[in-house]
């Protein structure tokens, strides 16, 4: 308890220690606000564009959990599929490649054509980047499993249902885990793209605007709310996994 | 008594064109005896282990089972495996894990806590595998193997990475819950004297491809305790069976 209460110190304090840093070098050299807002001027336009910022911010939430969600899942399905069937994983890994060097930013203003300004293309664009990263360590998880248990499982006649739900399914959910957070990560980025490419509401609309015309602490603002939600995403994900490890009895390295 | 293992002809082999790792191995093991199977490594003991366990089939010969082939007789679900590693599931309490079995057999439940009290874990039994020295773990090993009433139990250098200790302690656990289920076991070990304290019979196998060179009867008395790794006789067969390991290499 005690180190824990110092280690949020050394974190409040760090952060402070940034911020009037940052508020003294404006002030000192005096730089122009359009260029770097000072850290007050920037908490004053979150605090005055509160109800433009949060209706933004429901917008790119939505997108990013729905991206998330439906990204994952799939991901997840994908990963089952090809760990059962090992033609698939010559067939499907080639593709799964291509869809993820090919750069999102640059697919995005198809999909805009393809599915117009609104929801959907965010949410493909989303569920594109975040469904990768739980497909393989998925499929890593799945698989990793001793030999010597699968003779055993072998011995007592086990099918492969049974292996797959006694067995692979629960020692693959670190590895779930794992790329969860990575995949979170991923979804703000991938909502924030397909706004940037063609949208009329959500922050990565607001930062676009916003930069247009020069309002460099509104560009601040949603900034913060898009790590804001972020980390709050991510700390949600690890705080879900530590219950699961805590309820499975994991050591938690 | 009676015979209930037989093994006649066997050869395997991995791929075709490779060297075999077994071949021509005849022996027979009586029900309810403790046999030992000692050989240099990479001589094919744990190829034997799982064909005599029914996991792979032989290219030539046989195993049969009180005159069923092994892959059929596996089906009865009378084999309980015990590996080097205790491969245990760490989400699951030791109770949970020796539980698996039947899980998965479907078999009638058994007295769980008495089976625990057998290998002296039953303080343990809400505890997870992490919470477990590497002795204890192996213990939970040989619960599960023995949780759905197996008659033939296959272990393969089950403490193999244990330290000295450890091992000599767990050989003594061995024989008394052996003395209490009274099924057969087989034992696959490189040490030679865990083998000889072990078992009632020794088959020694030669080097790849593995055959039948010796198999030496143990005629020492049971109860056996450590003390019995003094005497003469004791070390008067392990001197017979390291020359025939030593002519190998």
């Amino acid at each position: 308890m005690k180190t824990s209460i110092v280690y949020y110190t050394q974190i409040i304090v760090s952060l402070i220690g940034v911020f009037a840093f940052w508020q003294l070098a404006v002030l000192i050299f005096e730089i122009p606000s359009y260029v770097l807002p000072m850290p007050t001027k920037i908490l004053t336009t979150l605090f005055i564009q509160k109800q433009y910022l949060i209706k933004h911010s429901m917008v790119t939430l939505v997108e990013i959990l729905l991206g998330f969600g439906i990204g994952s899942a799939f991901g997840f399905v994908l990963a089952l599929a090809i760990s059962s069937f090992r033609f698939l994983e010559k067939v499907l890994y080639p593709l799964l490649i291509f869809t993820q060097v090919t750069p999102k930013i640059a697919v995005a203003p198809l999909f805009i054509i393809w599915f117009g300004y609104g929801l959907l293309p965010k949410v493909i664009i989303t569920a594109l980047m975040s469904f990768f990263p739980v497909v393989v360590n998925m499929v890593k998880g799945l698989k990793q499993v001793h030999p010597d248990l699968v003779s055993l499982m072998s011995s007592l006649s086990a099918t492969k249902k049974q292996i797959l739900y006694k067995i692979r399914l629960p020692s693959a959910m670190p590895f779930l885990f794992s790329a969860l957070k990575v995949s979170i990560t991923l979804s703000v980025i991938g909502a924030v793209i397909g706004e940037f490419v063609g949208a009329d509401k959500g922050l990565g609309y607001v930062i676009m605007v916003a930069n247009a015309n020069l309002e460099t602490s509104l560009v601040f603002a949603a900034l913060t709310i898009l790590c804001f939600i972020g980390t709050t995403l991510f700390l949600i994900i690890g705080v879900i996994e530590k219950t699961l490890f805590k309820k499975y009895y994991y050591q938690i390295s | 008594m009676g015979e209930e293992i037989r093994i006649e002809g066997l050869e395997f082999y991995y791929a075709e064109g490779e060297t075999k790792v077994l071949q021509e191995v005849n022996f027979t093991i009586p029900s309810q005896e403790f046999i030992a199977i000692i050989g240099p490594s990479g001589c094919g003991k744990t190829t034997l282990l799982k064909l005599i366990g029914g996991l792979i089939n032989p290219i030539k010969g046989r195993v049969l089972i009180k005159n069923t082939l092994a892959s059929q007789a596996k089906k009865e679900k009378i084999f309980g495996f015990v590996f080097q590693d205790p491969t245990l599931l760490p989400w699951r309490s030791v109770t949970d894990n020796i539980k698996l079995p039947q899980e998965i057999t479907r078999c009638p439940t058994q007295d769980y806590e008495q089976l625990l009290r057998l290998v002296r874990l039953y303080e343990f039994k809400d505890k997870h595998p992490h919470q477990l020295s590497g002795g204890m773990k192996q213990r939970v090993a040989i619960a599960r193997a023995l949780s759905f009433g197996p008659k033939i139990m296959l272990m393969d250098e089950p403490f193999g990475a244990l330290d000295d200790l450890t091992r000599e302690y767990l050989n003594m656990e061995l024989l008394r819950i052996w003395q209490n289920v009274k099924n057969t076991i087989i034992f696959v070990t490189h040490s030679i004297p865990e083998a000889v304290f072990l078992a009632d019979k020794v088959v020694v196998l030669s080097k790849k491809p593995g055959t039948v060179k010796e198999i030496i009867d143990i005629k020492l008395p049971r109860p056996r305790n450590i003390d019995i790794k003094y005497t003469p006789e004791f070390n008067n067969i392990i001197k017979k069976l390291r020359e025939h390991l030593d002519h190998e290499n």
